[in-house]
């Protein structure tokens, strides 16, 4: 009984040890535990002495990579990344996001988009249908009282985003 | 009989150590934090390559030379896919790229040939589908788009890509 407890003790202790480096070996084969010459980390910002300007390289609020760059003082912004459903955006605007120009890919076409706005009216949309079969292209373009004019092709602009679904 | 329990009690115990081993290992300890290099007031950190991870350890964004030897940085999706692409081609013309899901390039912002002339493509299931720029000798303002069938309509403008 003894020597059986005993090896009983043994074994555990042999496959603890084994789990422990099989633990360790896939915890150091992740990407992210570089090497210091190619560091890997969770944010980065890059600063310049005596200037507000800054860049930052992080996860935004929908957990996806972005980066942000500013010149501060309320001037405008450049903003890169992928949103939380996985399409890609490019966006330059002033620092209100009142005035922009938007590069992005959506719908359930992933239709690439091209968007201006101006005082927040969007004035500008250019791109590929989200809804049509073919994605043909549209190019839309309004007033600055909100008439829509489709200078090619239809958009389907409905607010509640059913275009894009 | 009492080999076949002692085989028993080995495997036994032994699987349970090494399950326990690897509890301890993934969980009980605590996660890898990334290198981090202290850099004094005013100085660069110069690397060949940056990649930002998210917490789950996956790489969400490289920034190195790409293989034509120009800078470029790559936005992954959670799956791996790299989404957004952006930098310096081999001529030094810059470029910014939208993938869809499988990598597939949508929409293309980029300069081209050596002027620098700018142009936008809007692609779908890989075929170009409007193409827009300045193009020509006199750098003119173009338009182009295509049908379902892959015919060329043009807007305005006769410079082609």
């Amino acid at each position: 009984m003894r020597r059986r407890f005993g090896s009983a003790v043994f074994y555990l202790t042999l496959g603890f040890l084994v789990g422990l480096a099989v633990a360790s070996a896939s915890r150091r084969s992740r990407p992210g535990a570089g090497s210091p010459s190619r560091p890997a980390a969770r944010e980065l910002r890059v600063t310049s002495a005596g200037s507000a300007a800054s860049i930052l390289f992080g996860s935004s609020s929908e957990d996806s990579p972005a980066m942000w760059m500013s010149q501060g003082r309320g001037r405008g912004s450049v903003q890169l990344g992928v949103h939380g459903n996985g399409f890609p955006f490019v966006l330059v605007s002033d620092a209100a996001i009142r005035n922009f120009g938007l590069v992005r890919v959506d719908g359930k076409n992933a239709s690439p988009i091209l968007v201006y706005r101006s005082d927040d009216v969007v004035r500008l949309v250019f791109g590929l249908s989200m809804t049509e079969a073919g994605r043909p292209a549209f190019l839309a373009h309004y007033t600055a009282d909100g008439a829509r004019h489709d200078f090619l092709g239809a958009y389907c602009d409905h607010p509640s985003r059913a275009c894009t679904r | 009989m009492a080999d076949w329990g002692r085989n028993v009690v080995a495997f036994f115990f032994s699987a349970l150590g090494m399950l326990a081993g690897h509890w301890v290992g993934t969980t009980g300890a605590p996660p890898a934090r990334p290198p981090t290099t202290a850099l004094a007031a005013g100085e660069a950190l110069s690397v060949p390559s940056f990649t930002l991870v998210d917490a789950e350890g996956r790489q969400r964004i490289l920034v190195a030379t790409s293989r034509e030897g120009s800078p470029a940085m790559w936005f992954f999706d959670r799956n791996g896919k790299a989404r957004l692409n952006l930098g310096l081609y081999g001529d030094d013309n810059a470029f910014i790229v939208l993938n869809d899901d499988q990598e597939r390039a949508v929409e293309i912002l980029r300069t081209r040939g050596p002027k620098s002339a700018p142009f936008l493509v809007l692609k779908a299931e890989g075929r170009d589908r409007i193409v827009m720029g300045l193009g020509g000798a006199a750098m003119d303002p173009f338009l182009h788009y295509y049908d379902v069938d892959g015919t060329r309509r043009t807007v305005f403008g006769s410079a082609m890509p």
